[in-house]
């Protein structure tokens, strides 16, 4: 989950050059812009990340079951 | 949990690459647009969100008709796979059209149409979700949820027809003929990083769904 970890501090980092970006070009509607990226990018990284912990979560169940069974 | 093939992993880093290409281009490389100003830019991932909702969707049709026809659990996992990965996609589209909404219509979200089929197709496949979380035999929930795998998918082509046959705020659809190049080529792009994306969460979500039900086999013979 480090790596997750990294992914949402660079997340951040890119969040807050997309809004100094978006104010020093003089971008009109800049909120809905760095609204509207900032989701998609948030929801598909959380989504990715979700089946990532999903993932570990029911592969340690399958485990745990394995070793009840010898 | 299975090791992720190397294939996966240049699938996931190509996914991410695209993504940063399409992104870059799209907010500060391709010219605003004339009649619209900067925030057509949402454009940009908005359309490839909802393209990628309808494949997802199609792809659950295809894979629910294949499971009633075989009843083979394969089918299955690949329709939940999408019909989950579809659900995501359809919520940012809704969210980035209410984004791009306010400032070109002056509001978030009207009963209009197109907004309207949309969050039906949203409400279809969330109780898609929830059908496959209630039923315990997996066979019934699997032929169940093929079921409504079918039927649901008949509002999609209702969704993209919206914007013709009813009156309707949002525009119509665009051809290629109507789009300036660098609008069209960034789409394009932004098209294929979206598909990529898709085809990551799908080899993800797929081993999950094996894993699941590794698990509930496991669980029943234990119990």
């Amino acid at each position: 989950m480090r790596k997750w970890s990294v992914i949402g501090v660079v997340y951040v980092v890119a969040l807050i050059l997309l809004w100094v970006y978006t104010g020093q070009v003089g971008m009109e509607n800049r909120g809905f812009i760095f609204a509207g990226y900032g989701l998609t990018w948030g929801a598909l990284l959380w989504y990715a990340f979700r089946l990532e912990s999903r993932e570990q979560t029911t592969a340690r169940a399958v485990d745990s079951f394995a070793v009840a069974g010898d | 949990m299975g090791p992720k093939s190397v294939t996966e992993k240049l699938l996931g880093i190509l996914a991410l690459g695209a993504m940063l290409v399409g992104s870059y281009i799209g907010l500060a490389v391709v010219p605003a647009d004339a009649a619209q100003g900067n925030v057509q830019r949402l454009m940009y991932v908005h359309v490839p969100a909802a393209w990628l909702a309808f494949l997802a969707f199609f792809v659950v049709f295809v894979m629910s008709v294949l499971y009633l026809i075989q009843r083979d659990e394969r089918w299955d996992n690949v329709a939940a796979a999408s019909a989950e990965i579809g659900v995501v996609f359809t919520v940012v589209t809704l969210l980035l059209g209410m984004m791009w909404g306010k400032p070109t219509w002056g509001v978030f979200w009207t009963w209009d149409p197109r907004l309207t089929t949309t969050a039906i197709l949203l409400a279809i496949y969330v109780g898609y979700g929830a059908l496959r979380s209630f039923a315990d035999d997996a066979e019934k929930r699997a032929r169940w949820s093929a079921i409504v795998g079918v039927i649901g998918f008949a509002n999609v082509p209702i969704v993209y027809m919206s914007v013709t046959w009813w009156r309707t705020l949002h525009q119509p659809p665009s051809s290629p003929r109507s789009v300036a190049p660098d609008i069209l080529w960034t789409l394009m792009l932004n098209l294929a990083a979206f598909t990529l994306v898709y085809a990551y969460l799908m080899v993800r979500r797929i081993r999950l769904a094996k894993l699941e039900g590794e698990l509930e086999k496991r669980m029943a013979y234990n119990a």
